[in-house]
């Protein structure tokens, strides 16, 4: 046997021995087809005309196509929740409406949310997120990255 | 170690780090940068006002504020009140800010930062009042104080008088805040002029960092 054949072999082992020992644990699911429309969010004041005590929300929206590959989990009874890391600049915060393939919700920047609960019956789990973001205009200070992730719990058997 | 020990970890290592990878990512932009100032009058865009999701505007009247002085009275160091003409309500609320013959200041200034950064308020006055035949009246005979209807000092502009050139009323208009007062002019009386009628404008100006 080669050095390929026996290095994709190892691959397979190693995916092999995930789904073997994922009792509790938690898995980042690909969502890599998952797809925002649209460009930079343009935030807004919240109140444009600030209020006698400062005042300083900012709020905008974006659609994103969530596309999640959960087929290694088939027949799984899991848990998957979105997940919106801290960031350091300013406090966020993330609602969004699904069409109810995946659940509605709402996060702060640093946790994570559930998004679906139950057995997993297909490859894939496919929904539209309508997000609305809120962040602290006084914080804010110049464009900043929101990575959004899912990830994967299955239950114990 | 064995060489193929070597290339399973290797593998399975890059695997690990390609799915902590995946996410979708939204860049968010800042807020926009804005600037407003109402002294006297001023228009809104609409009946709504701002609170209640109203619009700015730019123009209305200049507004005047202005004394008869009696010919007796004249350069006895009486002071003599003003009466300004312009709206008594605060456009954010409606809320009548103002009493009766005073002159509305207030503004604003929007700005995504984490500074507590300030815009200046200045105004500028020429040196004097001038008639129609040239005669004048130095403008330092005109002073302010400040108040507003609910409003405790210490209020955002202080009280002061016109000096002529440009000078700073307050530098405190902190950012994201809505800062309003109301002015009472005074004319200070304190020198015999001949009659007629003397005017002067001064401008104010807010200037953001």
């Amino acid at each position: 046997m080669n050095m390929l054949w026996r290095s994709i072999l190892c691959v397979g082992f190693a995916l092999a021995g995930c789904a073997a020992t994922a009792h509790a644990q938690t898995f980042p699911i690909d969502d890599s087809r998952s797809q925002v429309l649209g460009g930079t969010v343009a935030m807004q004041w919240q109140d444009f005309f600030p209020k006698r005590h400062s005042s300083s929300l900012l709020i905008g929206q974006f659609t994103v196509a969530v596309h999640l590959d959960v087929a290694a989990w088939q027949g799984r009874y899991a848990r998957i929740y979105q997940r919106l890391p801290a960031q350091p600049n300013s406090p966020i915060t993330a609602r969004w409406q699904s069409q109810g393939r995946l659940l509605s919700g709402q996060i702060r920047s640093g946790e994570r949310s559930l998004v679906y609960q139950g057995t997993i019956h297909s490859a894939s789990l496919q929904d539209t997120f309508v997000v609305h973001i809120e962040a602290d205009g006084d914080r804010l200070t110049r464009e900043q990255a929101l990575e959004f992730s899912f990830e994967i719990e299955l239950e114990s058997p | 170690m064995h060489p193929t020990r070597i290339a399973q970890y290797s593998l399975l290592c890059s695997l690990l780090v390609s799915l902590d990878a995946i996410a979708y990512v939204v860049n968010i932009g800042t807020g926009t940068r804005a600037v407003y100032l109402r002294v006297g009058d001023g228009i809104r865009a609409g009946a709504a006002n701002y609170a209640g999701g109203g619009a700015m505007a730019t123009g209305g009247a200049v507004s005047l504020a202005q004394v008869t002085v009696a010919a007796a009275a004249v350069g006895n160091s009486a002071e003599q009140a003003m009466t300004g003409n312009g709206r008594l309500t605060s456009d954010y609320d409606d809320f009548t800010f103002c009493e009766a013959g005073q002159i509305y200041i207030g503004g604003f200034f929007r700005l995504p930062n984490t500074a507590n950064q300030n815009a200046t308020l200045r105004v500028n006055a020429p040196a004097n009042l001038v008639n129609a035949t040239g005669d004048t009246i130095p403008i330092s005979q005109i002073r302010w104080s400040s108040s507003g209807i609910g409003d405790v000092p210490p209020h955002p502009i202080a009280d002061g008088t016109f000096t002529g050139g440009t000078q700073t009323l307050a530098t405190d208009f902190l950012r994201n805040t809505w800062r309003e007062t109301c002015h009472s002019f005074v004319y200070r009386n304190q020198a015999i002029v001949a009659a007629g009628t003397y005017n002067a404008r001064v401008v104010y100006t807010l200037a953001t960092p």
